[in-house]
């Protein structure tokens, strides 16, 4: 008797054990959770950003004429104020500005503002993450992993490519004058006020 | 010998009030993938020694590309009540598990260099750029070999991000140029002797190859020692990834074209740095944190040497 409540002690030990060590989850929604990571459409992102959220974002470009005169006056304080992601000696800013043409030639577009500054637009390929990281409404923190979070610059790049920039790219012409708004990164360490090409994210032609 | 007793009592209560904080050294594991590449190796050296910097005790864990082998180092770290982990996964998706055990033991991880796919698993995963510096390399590549020629890409490991994101930005610039053929793209398991191995094989099968794009610089050295055996080395450019110092060595010989300058001490003390600052109470920290890749060429090769 002695030996046989013994064995109903052990077993009950190992089933007690054995309910404790396992955590149980409802398939579906273990599934469910899988899709949505694996699952996750770059282009319908970038597509639903452009329609719905891009013009509210464009909102909130600052005059270029203005960031360039600040970055004249006190170049590491006002980079400060630019979009910066993780630990990187680049800062993003959206701007803005009116301008007349001067020079076009591959893959970019002179324009001469009306501060008399001169700047580059580009007109060819857009590639890396200028676009993306100038837009602060798209977060890192809200990608499962760094693949997503670089998919959504190259559909973003592709969408400026064919929705922008190949409008600049057609009608561009010395002389013509143009409202436009694009992404713009700038280093801390060279502090170079000769640009890098801005990204055209919206070009108004005058006439 | 009842006043000795009398007397050790309130040493003894003296004892017991002391806190466990100035008991004991509190303590960070470092996992490491694998120590059987120089760049993992300074990676785990310098969390370690940024972590006994700031007080800690610090005890490095050789995964050896073994997601098993990382799970029995997590099983045996949240065993032995080490206060917080510096990780460098094995796998992005094998190693979820193992920093979500330790999360739910209490016990907080901080990614490097790799990272795991999940938003909240660990408090932070401190990243290279690896799909902006492969971006730089690209543009680099289209105008060194005149936006036309033949290439072979090695992939890293199959399982791990980093590998994915180096090649995508890669071509997310390469493929724009029609007259750019890849014959050949085959994972050489970020390893230099596999690496040595798989390009004899590829250039076997395309002798005319104009480039050899590396997903990391053990595999360029190995891809380049290929080129050189089969004594092809003015024919094909070989670029890598990391700034590893053998290969900056080779790019200020005229050897290996170009590499992207990872910075394994910049991630490995942040990770130490953000690991103390979450054990004293910080919960501000951001979940993914990026760190800048830059081009290094023959023009600026010895501003990294």
């Amino acid at each position: 008797m002695n030996k046989f409540g013994k064995y109903i002690g052990y077993g009950v030990l190992i089933v007690v054990v054995f309910i404790l060590s396992v955590d149980v989850k409802n398939l579906d929604e273990v599934r469910a959770a899988e899709a949505n990571e694996s699952e996750f459409d770059a282009t319908q992102y970038a597509q639903n950003f452009w329609e719905n959220q891009l013009a509210g974002s464009l909102e909130n470009a600052v005059n270029l004429s203005d960031l360039i005169e600040q970055l004249e006056n006190n170049f590491e304080q006002t980079a400060e104020t630019g979009q910066i992601i993780g630990i990187s000696d680049s800062r993003y800013f959206l701007v803005r500005e009116s301008g007349t043409i001067t020079d076009v030639s591959e893959g970019q577009v002179i324009v001469e503002l009306e501060s008399s500054d001169t700047i580059i637009l580009t007109s060819g390929y857009v590639f890396g993450n200028t676009v993306r990281n100038a837009l602060p409404e798209i977060e890192i923190g809200e990608f499962v992993n760094m693949t997503q979070f670089n998919r959504v610059s190259i559909e973003m790049n592709a969408i400026v490519e064919n929705q922008v920039v190949s409008q600049l790219k057609e009608e561009a012409e010395v002389g013509r004058e143009l409202d436009f708004t694009g992404a713009l990164s700038i280093n801390v360490v060279d502090q170079n006020l000769d640009f890098y090409p801005i990204v055209p994210l919206r070009v108004d032609f005058a006439d | 010998m009842r006043k000795i007793v009398f007397l050790l009592i309130p040493l003894l209560f003296w004892s017991c009030s002391q806190t466990p904080d100035t008991q004991e050294q509190k303590r960070m594991a470092v996992v490491i993938s694998t120590l059987n590449n120089p760049w993992f190796v300074v990676l785990a050296n310098t969390a370690a020694d940024k972590a006994r910097e700031m007080g800690y005790e610090a005890v490095i864990f050789d995964s050896q590309n073994n997601s098993a082998k990382e799970a029995e180092h997590f099983e045996n770290i949240i065993a032995s009540g080490f206060d917080a982990i510096l990780l460098n996964p094995t796998d992005a998706d094998g190693s979820i598990v193992n920093v979500q055990m330790a999360k739910d033991a209490g016990v907080p991880t901080f990614c490097m260099d790799r990272e795991v796919n999940s938003k909240d698993a660990a408090v932070t995963q401190i990243l290279s750029g690896n799909f902006s510096g492969c971006v730089k390399i690209g543009e680099y590549f289209v105008e060194q070999l005149n936006e036309s020629g033949k290439y072979a890409e090695l992939l890293g490991l199959v399982g791990d991000n980093n590998t994915w994101n180096r090649s995508m930005g890669f071509h997310s610039v390469v493929d724009k140029y029609p007259d750019l053929e890849m014959v050949a793209q085959q994972s050489a398991d970020f390893d230099r002797n596999t690496a040595l191995e798989v390009t004899e094989s590829i250039l076997q099968a395309h002798p005319n190859i104009n480039a050899i794009f590396a997903g990391n610089d053990a595999m360029a050295m190995g891809a380049y020692q290929a080129v050189l055996g089969a004594g092809k080395e003015d024919q094909i450019k070989v670029f890598g990834f990391d700034g590893a110092d053998d290969v900056l060595n080779s790019i200020a010989a005229g050897r290996i074209v170009a590499t992207g300058m990872q910075f394994p001490r910049v991630i490995a003390s942040k990770a130490a740095e953000y690991a103390d600052q979450y054990l004293q109470g910080d919960e501000g920290i951001p979940g993914k944190i990026p760190v800048e890749v830059e081009l290094v060429t023959r023009e600026n090769v010895e501003q990294y040497q």
